[in-house]
């Protein structure tokens, strides 16, 4: 940390002590620190918090799901398919099945998107010198694709306006239809080349060899491979808590981030966790996490080309007249990074009461910092735009 | 010589970060860097780029900001947050665990800007008339808009509601529409109207609308 950073944090009156080691945690989605204090590390989110649990009491669901979206710029169609199931829940109704499966295949766009940006970032790290721009180059031309497809089927590569309440508002014709397909094959051939030179061990750094030793003792938690299931979890089981509960230095007064425990322990979201609960996944190696991203777009590209088979055109794709009213509502999403939950409560007209959201990375926090490197915080890709903007559930 | 450009990001959604990464991995004009991809030293630079809203209850993040002005030949607000406010005007504070976070502002609250693009978030495309721009010292019309936008610290659907439809010099030529990122703008009878509750105040419509983006230049720079 440079002599000027130290005194700004001095005179914003906090006082340094001799052992304490700050980093600014480079390659993340997000601002966050790492300190090492006393043998112990701290994952201190530095982020400011614009607050979207506050911003949006009052007002229409309708401005919720657009403003949601808007917490994070990376998982974006998380946010909306999350705010978008639990006012369904509220209100009752249940998108058509076209609306249903066109919005998954939408979500799970947005994962392989997210796990590439997250390549972009781990690439150095993982890779040996020389294969690193190759990686590189097939990262970003497969993510380019992905964003094409993307804005073709939700409107947009980032904020996707075409998920709406009771489904999707854009319905896929047998054009559309047939030029994603496409799109999908040779996003399939460019993934075949990166996977290859990525999961080829002889390509790896000695950072990446070593991480496969490395093991954090972790539970795991998920809801669905592709999807989300509110009931598929116990939900009375999660505890928000301050991140000052769990460390009781004073140095832990200083994020902007809150901690997610489920039955009182730590659990481990995500890619990898997904992959325990549904699949058999055997790497317990925190570099198990990044084999995990690369297995998860496999997966998802798989379930993208079925749902396209199953889509039935000229069926709707929008539940059309539902009474917006009173009530509560929960919408569990697994977003790129894990488990997302989204609680509304609305007034009898319609608007906002209160509104929470527990994001992944809130429950990844106590794991990833056992790690106590920043190669080690990163693999677990925390978002710290999400992060920040989490307030305790009201029960 | 290559164009040194730097990114910041004050703390808004990374979606500009992203669409800035995707817009200079292709200019191989550019010296890029980003503190997204773990460039924290702030040197002198042709171009600093910075996306997100400023939270006037954060001292450290405005010396950061009036840093990077002092360190910049341009600087260029990318984005809505940084430029008119977007989604943040909506902010109120009182979240936990900082509830004293209440009062987010564009960024040309506290600095002089040059630039400023709003979307949510912008085109990558939008960004290559300006590198060229500083390559070749010639300055096309279109950048006008932009620096028209710095003098304004809020734009919204209401506005172009406001300054165009209800002047009855819209066109109809529905630039407002297909700009929304939303979907907030729809034809009734001819005419754009808003969805109220779908303006996320990114300015978007206002900017791209061929007679609304006259306005500004005709107010703020002649």
């Amino acid at each position: 940390m440079d002599e000027k950073n130290a005194i700004r944090k001095i005179k914003n009156g906090r006082t340094l002590s001799n052992e304490m080691n700050e980093k600014n945690i480079a390659r993340i989605g997000g601002e966050a620190e790492l300190v090492s204090l006393n043998g112990k590390s701290f994952f201190i989110a530095t982020a400011p918090i614009r607050g979207f649990e506050k911003m949006v009491e009052g007002k229409p669901p309708l401005f919720v799901v657009q403003a949601v979206m808007r917490i994070c710029g990376i998982c974006h169609a998380a946010h909306a398919i999350a705010a978008c199931e639990a006012f369904e829940h509220v209100f009752g109704i249940y998108p058509p099945r076209n609306g249903l499966i066109a919005r998954e295949a939408v979500g799970l766009l947005n994962r392989i998107q997210s796990h590439l940006l997250h390549n972009v970032m781990i690439l150095p790290d993982i890779l040996e010198e020389e294969y690193k721009r190759e990686a590189l180059h097939l990262t970003i031309s497969m993510l380019e694709r992905v964003n094409k497809m993307l804005t073709e089927l939700a409107g947009a590569p980032t904020h996707p306006n075409k998920i709406v309440i009771g489904g999707m508002a854009r319905e896929i014709d047998e054009k559309i239809l047939g030029r994603n397909k496409e799109e999908l094959n040779k996003i399939r051939e460019i993934y075949r080349d990166l996977k290859k030179l990525e999961e080829d061990e002889n390509k790896w750094s000695k950072l990446a060899l070593n991480a496969k030793d490395i093991e954090v003792n972790s539970k795991y938690l998920s809801s669905h491979p592709f999807y989300g299931d509110r009931y598929a979890i116990k939900l009375d089981a999660i505890k928000v808590v301050s991140y000052d509960e769990i460390h009781e230095e004073d140095i832990a007064k200083k994020s902007s981030s809150r901690v997610a425990l489920y039955n009182g322990q730590p659990v481990e979201v995500g890619p990898r966790a997904r992959l325990k609960i549904y699949k058999n996944f055997s790497y317990n190696g925190i570099i198990g996490l990044q084999v995990a991203r690369l297995e998860e777009i496999e997966m998802a590209l798989d379930r993208i080309e079925e749902i396209f088979d199953q889509i039935e055109i000229n069926q709707p794709f929008k539940t059309e007249g539902f009474m917006m009213g009173k009530g509560e509502g929960i919408g569990v999403y697994e977003a790129p990074r894990g488990l997302l939950i989204h609680r509304a409560k609305l007034n009898d007209e319609g608007r906002i009461e209160s509104y929470s959201i527990i994001v992944p990375t809130m429950f990844n926090i106590p794991i990833m910092e056992k790690t106590g490197n920043e190669f080690g915080i990163r693999l677990y890709d925390p978002c710290i735009p999400c992060t920040t903007h989490c307030m305790k559930v009201r029960k | 010589m290559k164009l040194s450009v730097f990114h910041v990001d004050m703390g808004g959604c990374e979606g500009c970060s992203v669409a800035l990464l995707r817009a200079m991995a292709a200019m191989e004009t550019c010296d890029f860097k980003s503190r997204l991809v773990g460039d924290f030293e702030i040197e002198k630079n042709d171009i600093v780029m910075v996306s997100g809203p400023i939270c006037l209850n954060e001292p450290e993040k405005i010396e950061l900001l009036k840093e990077l002005r002092e360190k910049a030949s341009v600087l260029i607000a990318f984005g809505s947050c940084a430029s008119v406010g977007g989604i943040t005007r909506y902010c109120r504070g009182g979240q936990q665990p900082k509830p004293h976070h209440m009062t987010f502002q564009p960024i040309n609250a506290i600095i002089d800007v040059d630039y400023a693009i709003p979307g949510c978030p912008p085109s990558p495309r939008m960004i290559n008339p300006f590198i060229n721009a500083f390559i070749t010292g010639k300055q096309s019309n279109y950048m006008q808009i932009f620096k028209a936008t710095t003098k304004v610290k809020k734009l919204s659907g209401f506005d172009l509601i406001d300054d165009i439809i209800l002047q009855n010099i819209c066109i109809s030529c529905g630039a407002c529409i297909l700009s929304c990122p939303t979907g907030a703008m729809h034809m009734v009878g001819g005419k754009p109207d808003l969805i109220v509750e779908k303006c996320i105040r990114c300015g978007t419509c206002y900017v791209r609308c061929p007679r609304a983006s006259q306005l500004l230049i005709r107010r703020y720079l002649k």
